[in-house]
């Protein structure tokens, strides 16, 4: 009992300090990769960003963590020879596992639930981060820029003095499609094009209100000069993007997965399942499930590669739990996605192959080394 | 005296009291490249990671004619993809191969033997700034180098796994020729040859008189043989004066704007921190008032720094806890972290207006190198 106290310890202070670690190296990560994908977007649409694309990589890296402390504490039993006066004692060195799969459980199920109910939702509001920033820069019009594009409006002017919202010389063009113009003379649903000396714009709650001073609108083969006209261009048909459309499985739940099971239908139409979508949302269920005893897996592989590499140092064996992990999540994303796609297996089946096929590895390499 | 005698007695460059590139500074900086070459494959293939698990199963998605892309397209464009992933995070790699040598020499108490002998730890590591200088320097080259080599090739693959086109495309796009005059492109075909839907050039002259200039076309198809565009539907006015006739335009020289000048100006509003400085300078040259772009231009010069500045402040401060080396590891990992964190924060506020661009760029680097040389300096010596 002392012992796997002892290994609890060891596991749970490596489990500690990978988390941390790999916390550490993935913020930059992420915050990186949140800027480039949002163009510059202000800190704060950013620090809201960054947690939706922190939440999808959870189910990847607790068990990336928790297999590269496995492989840290069993090496560091190899090379301190802890191992060895563990095995000379006489004790069942199988013993010494039941510690990490209580560690496994108890990730299993941190995992699962992420991976079941909170991911799926924050996947899908991610796509609407963009439009949410494309929206904040058009409510706070970056002091000094005298270019602004945003969806279907687009603004040029010479110049525009510091902190006013008055532009010279302008050009301003509203891309037709949805937009819809009120203005006291006319209703455009074409392309608006207004050249002018001076325009104003006022920012209100639903849209911009835009005045001009000696503008010339540009309308097919006629320029029409209107005495200082206003135009009002609302947000919403302004940021008209396309928006993602939650038709996948991979966007909901498991509880709403299994309850459409049940009823014959998706949660995304009332149209009774296909056999293409049934089969996409019974494997995706199961993905979830392969995906959160992962830990376990990672358990089977990383006890025996510890005692193989026989070196507590930490850059082997962060070395041998990403290579273990990208070989793992490359061939379950690739492998059994294909699989199940095909028909030639059930999709459960395709689901759990890569588990199934990377358990039978590592049971085989953990029985050898038991067996020394 | 011959010049074999001559050779033999010349005394060898010396600093801190040890010959340059001797046994200790070769030593120093085999483990350096060796924990460099592991770091960079963990950080890389925990990018890799990472982008797997979100971009995977958005790219195996069927195209239009319901044809799933081939895994050796993925695969090229991940080899493609790679070179990038590194740019990214080089400094981040620095600092961690820096980490893991130090700590490795704390643990087999070299640095004690080290500073024993009457050598400094300044000197002791004076090898792996050498390093983090030489990568800091090359790294705008080589960001250039890959730009131009597979850049194109990178984004073309980009483009098709997830938007699943056969070439690029874009709508509603607005570029700069070259006197900064916008150009309106309504529909953008990067195909063979590049082809525009709907151009229009606009353009503010003030001699004789205040005016605008529109030229516009319905279709423009580049030539790359005479170097300019071919329009279709070309014409040019005054828009005071639409009612008169429209003066022919048959042809957009090159000097206005390339199909380069086009991509240049698709990949700044979709990933414009993977401009090239080159790139970057080229837009500012047209569009000069962009307060992002010349955040960019300053940022380009400033990023690779962060080779010399996350050492120069992680490496002290994992010596003065050697007895804690973890504590060391950590307070070295969480510096990375705040200077990131610093650098975007100061990165965003420039390209926001905020701060200028000059200041944006630089602050960080000042800053933190500041607190490095004086951390650096500060150490046993």
């Amino acid at each position: 009992m002392k012992l796997q106290v002892y290994v609890m310890r060891l596991l749970a202070t490596a489990l500690l300090f990978a988390i941390c670690g790999l916390g550490f190296l993935v913020f930059p990560a992420i915050a990186i990769n949140a800027v480039h994908s949002l163009e510059g977007a202000g800190v704060r649409h950013l620090l809201s960003f960054m947690p939706l694309v922190a939440i999808e990589l959870v189910p990847y890296l607790l068990p990336l963590a928790f297999l590269l402390a496995v492989v840290g504490t069993f090496g560091r039993l190899a090379a301190d020879n802890e191992w060895t006066a563990i095995r000379m004692a006489g004790v069942n060195p199988a013993r010494l596992l039941l510690p990490g799969l209580l560690i496994a459980t108890a990730l299993s199920a941190l995992t699962g639930w992420v991976a079941h109910e909170l991911s799926p939702s924050w996947k899908f509001q991610r796509s609407f981060i963009k439009r949410l920033v494309s929206s904040s820069d058009m409510r706070e019009l970056s002091p000094g820029r005298t270019e602004i594009h945003i969806g279907d409006f687009f603004l040029k002017a010479r110049s525009r003095p510091e902190g006013s919202n008055t532009f010279y010389d302008v050009l301003l063009y509203v891309s037709a499609g949805d937009v819809g113009r009120r203005s006291p003379d006319d209703v455009f649903r074409d392309d608006l094009k207004v050249a002018a000396d001076v325009a104003t714009l006022d920012i209100l709650e639903d849209g911009l209100e835009v005045s001009f001073v000696n503008p010339r609108v540009v309308h097919g083969e006629s320029t029409i000069r209107a005495e200082n006209p206003r135009f009002f261009l609302p947000f919403d048909e302004l940021l008209d993007f396309e928006e993602k459309r939650r038709d996948a499985a991979k966007y909901y739940p498991s509880s709403d997965l299994e309850d459409a099971l049940r009823e014959g239908s998706p949660p995304w139409t009332s149209v009774p399942f296909d056999a293409a979508m049934r089969r996409d949302c019974v494997y995706e269920i199961h993905r979830r499930n392969a995906l959160s005893v992962t830990c376990v897996l990672f358990l089977l592989l990383g006890f025996p590669t510890g005692i193989w590499l026989k070196r507590g140092s930490q850059l082997a064996a962060f070395a041998a739990a990403v290579g273990y992990a990208f070989l793992y999540y490359v061939l379950s994303l690739r492998v059994g996605e294909e699989l199940a796609a095909s028909g030639a297996v059930r999709p459960e089946a395709g689901a759990w192959s890569v588990n199934a096929a990377g358990s039978i590895l590592g049971l085989l390499m953990t029985w050898k080394v038991l067996r020394r | 005296m011959s010049r074999r005698e001559e050779e033999r007695t010349r005394t060898p460059l010396q600093i801190g009291g040890l010959v340059l590139g001797g046994r200790l500074d070769r030593y120093v900086l085999s483990l350096f490249l060796g924990s460099y070459a592991v770091a960079l494959l963990i950080v890389v293939g925990l990018f890799l990671i990472m982008n797997l698990a979100r971009n995977l199963d958005e790219f195996l998605q069927p195209d239009e004619t319901g044809v799933v892309p081939a895994g050796t397209l993925v695969l090229e464009y991940y080899v493609y993809e790679m070179p990038f992933l590194y740019l990214q995070v080089a400094p981040l790699v620095t600092l961690l191969a820096g980490l893991f040598s130090l700590t490795k020499l704390l643990r087999h108490n070299e640095v004690v033997a080290v500073l024993g002998a009457g050598i400094s730890s300044h000197r002791l590591l004076l090898p792996m700034f050498v390093c983090a200088g030489v990568l800091a320097l090359s790294m705008l080259g080589t960001r250039e180098w890959f730009n131009e080599r597979i850049g194109d090739r990178r984004d073309r693959l980009e483009d098709r796994l997830t938007e699943h086109r056969s070439v690029p495309e874009s709508e509603n796009l607005w570029i700069k020729d070259a006197d900064g005059h916008p150009v309106r492109l309504g529909r953008w075909v990067d195909g063979t040859p590049p082809t525009i839907e709907g151009v229009e050039a606009w353009r503010l002259t003030f001699a004789p008189e205040k005016r605008w200039l529109l030229t516009e076309a319905e279709r423009a198809v580049w030539d790359p043989f005479a170097g300019q565009w071919d329009l279709s539907g070309g014409s040019r006015q005054d828009i005071d004066h639409l009612e008169r006739h429209p003066e022919p335009v048959e042809v957009i020289p090159a000097e206005a704007f390339t199909p380069g000048d086009v991509r240049r100006a698709v990949k700044s509003r979709s990933r414009p921190l993977d401009l090239s400085f080159g790139e970057v300078r080229s837009l500012v040259g047209r569009d000069p008032d962009d307060i992002q772009l010349r955040t960019l231009l300053h940022h380009h010069l400033t990023f690779p720094l962060g080779h010399l500045v996350l050492p120069l402040v992680g490496l002290p401060l994992l010596l003065r806890r050697e007895r804690a080396r973890m504590e060391g590891l950590v307070g070295g990992f969480l510096f990375c972290v705040v200077y990131f964190g610093a650098d975007f924060l100061c990165r965003s506020l420039g390209m926001r207006g905020v701060l200028t661009p000059l200041l944006a760029a630089w602050l960080p680097v000042l800053f933190f190198g500041s607190l490095g040389v004086v951390l650096f300096g500060s150490m046993r010596s």
